[in-house]
């Protein structure tokens, strides 16, 4: 499985702004953080906007900030966002009259299908908000 | 009563080093998002400590997102084994 670049930047956006819940950061923050274009995720920023998981903030000092609830939100409900539908999914064409091997090689990617909206699904962002300060710290360490 | 955790510490199975498995936790609907969950879970990780134990498995239903969000955000991953079942009707 392969996400688009623009699931990834939503991901590590939304991190950013809960990461600083009292600060708005803007596009050329996050941006300049991940070495990105500022106008890919001004995009990636609108859709979650659309979305109602962040907010724009005018004025000095403005910014965005994340307006969702960090430990309801999952991973998969921020991806499904930019990710074609199909494109999560794994399962082999359905069709009438498929073969025995067909059905029998859908049921392995239905397998795997499962696993990655479960993984995606039970992971919120508070949650990998909390496994990147483990992450951070490990390498303070080190 | 708010809510129960049941554990034990397994010390023979799969090949694995002893380790402690949560194989029941329940919060009455109204008591939940207080804490309850994460209170129960830390006093059973008392125990297994105590008793010398440093890993901890539980199992979840892979369609049952709000337990396995709950042990993920109690700092939980996947394991290195993989739960395989047969039909047998």
């Amino acid at each position: 499985m392969k996400l688009q670049i623009a699931s990834q930047l939503a991901i590590y956006s939304v991190l950013e702004l809960v990461a600083e819940p009292n600060r708005q950061l803007t596009v050329a923050d996050i941006a300049a953080k991940y070495g990105i274009s500022t106008n890919h995720l001004a995009k990636v920023m609108n859709v979650l906007g659309r979305a109602g998981l962040v907010r724009s903030v005018r004025g000095a000092g403005g910014g965005f900030q994340f307006c969702g609830n960090a430990r309801r939100t999952t991973l998969l409900d921020i991806i499904e966002f930019f990710e074609p539908r199909a494109s999560l999914g794994l399962q082999v064409n359905v069709r009438d009259g498929r073969t025995a091997e067909e059905a029998a090689f859908d049921i392995v990617l239905r397998e795997i299908d499962d696993s990655i909206r479960a993984t995606l699904g039970s992971i919120t962002i508070a949650t990998l908000r909390d496994l990147a300060a483990r992450e951070r710290s490990k390498s303070t360490v080190a | 009563m708010l809510g129960f955790i049941l554990g034990e510490i397994r010390a023979w199975e799969f090949g694995s080093a002893p380790c402690g498995w949560v194989y029941a936790l329940s919060v009455e609907p109204e008591a939940r998002e207080q804490g309850v969950g994460e209170t129960l879970l830390a006093a059973v990780i008392g125990e297994f400590r105590k008793a010398g134990i440093d890993k901890m498995r539980t199992m979840v239903a892979r369609d049952n997102l709000l337990t396995m969000s709950f042990f993920r955000g109690e700092g939980m991953m996947a394991g290195p084994y993989i739960e395989l079942e047969k039909d047998l009707t």
